[in-house]
């Protein structure tokens, strides 16, 4: 289908991207030509609705953690006084002893092999559900029991979403169960209840499920 | 537009904080640019996020003459394309939030279009990726197609064909939906 004008020309005078001369121009063939016209006011009314329902965004209150993010200290200057080198060498000895130990979470009678995760203890399943209900990427929620030998601190890290609409999201755990300390990762999908339920568990680098 | 005169490298205490503040007047137009990138109020406010942490993290990066928004709609944009490589490799079998085949989102914080038979929200779901940045950029940030085609790192030439075609599709899912529903009615009335 040909036209009488060039769209292009006409997108340009919609975007204020034509001199004065050219802008001028434009007017007189949207005046003598109903297409122009036509595509012009198409294009107007497009950008309109479009504008009026993403400016509605502008409206919303600002989510508290994004203020969070922006006046907290940020992971520079967290860093600060810190030697690199030390933060460097605590990751590793902690790498090692978490390949180490073996074991994870479960010291009862089912022993669980190398690399996998048995279950996650039930008083720590609230403070995943909140996070993962409530918290933004790379926020975290903490919890710590009254007898001070349990705590994790919870953070989501990805969202997704299959095609029958279920969410996922990854999170990362970082136990500590008496002495222990042990960081693992976790995927978790969303029922129709609303609950989180945990699908899988990882902790290599390779981001392996298990 | 303020315009950033710092020098690289030479940001003092006070300078962070009068670019935080920036940062903060900022966030309602860019949680509504990542509204737009991803379709989806949940993971927007995650790239959002992502985006500041980043930023405050590379704040010495910023150069002179450098508008701040415009760096800020940049990390945004290479963010959200690192986020959608990212997840080709990692989770083949699920679609990201915010994909255009997945369905409304969770929590849905936006008050609706003017005209209720007009479904925005379905319309920019049909835009491919690069569509929506340049249509977000410059119909409804207002920058111009060369201040565009810096924040995407392209040529202006392919910030307008971009915006074009984005426009033409947004026309034709809105029209002809509004137009069936208009034939609809009239049949009704007959």
């Amino acid at each position: 289908m040909t036209h009488e004008y060039n769209r292009m020309e006409l997108q340009a005078y919609l975007d204020g991207e034509l001199d004065s001369v050219g802008m001028a121009e434009i007017d007189s063939l949207i005046e003598r030509s109903i297409d122009a016209q036509a595509y012009v006011l198409e294009a107007s009314r497009s950008t309109a609705w479009l504008k009026a329902e993403m400016n509605a965004v502008l409206a919303e209150d600002i989510p508290e953690r994004l203020l969070e993010t922006i006046n907290a200290p940020t992971r520079y200057q967290q860093k600060v006084g810190f030697p690199r080198m030390l933060q460097v060498a605590a990751a590793i000895v902690l790498l090692f002893v978490g390949l180490g130990s073996g074991m994870l979470l479960d010291r009862g009678e089912q022993a669980i092999p190398y690399g996998m995760v048995g279950y996650i203890p039930a008083s720590f399943t609230p403070v995943i559900e909140d996070a993962l209900e409530n918290s933004l990427r790379r926020t975290s929620k903490e919890w710590q029991a009254d007898t001070g030998d349990l705590a994790v601190t919870v953070t989501p890290t990805m969202t997704y979403k299959d095609n029958s609409g279920t969410y996922y999201r990854e999170y990362h755990l970082d136990l500590r169960i008496g002495e222990e300390r042990r960081q693992i990762n976790g995927l978790a999908y969303r029922t129709s209840e609303g609950q989180w339920k945990t699908s899988a568990l990882y902790f290599n680098e390779n981001n392996n499920l298990i | 537009m303020k315009i950033l005169s710092f020098k690289r490298l030479n940001l003092d205490k006070m300078e962070k904080e009068v670019l935080r503040q920036e940062l903060v007047a900022l966030l309602p137009r860019l949680r509504r640019f990542a509204r737009g990138l991803t379709k989806d109020p949940v993971i927007a406010d995650d790239l959002v996020q992502d985006a500041c942490e980043r930023a405050l993290e590379r704040l010495d990066q910023v150069r002179k003459g450098t508008r701040f928004d415009s760096w800020m709609f940049r990390i945004i944009q290479t963010r959200w394309i690192d986020c959608l490589r990212k997840k080709k490799v990692r989770f083949e079998h699920l679609s990201l939030v915010g994909d255009k085949d997945s369905s409304d989102s969770i929590v849905d914080g936006s008050t609706g279009s003017p005209d209720e038979n007009i479904d925005i929200k379905r319309a920019l779901k049909t835009l491919p990726d690069d569509q929506i940045s340049a249509v977000m950029l410059v119909c409804i940030e207002g920058y111009s197609y060369s201040e565009a085609a810096k924040i995407l790192e392209v040529p202006s030439g392919t910030v307008a064909s971009r915006v074009g075609r984005g426009r033409i599709q947004l026309g034709k899912v809105l029209f002809s939906r509004a137009e069936g529903e208009r034939n609809e009615q009239e049949v009704r009335e007959e």
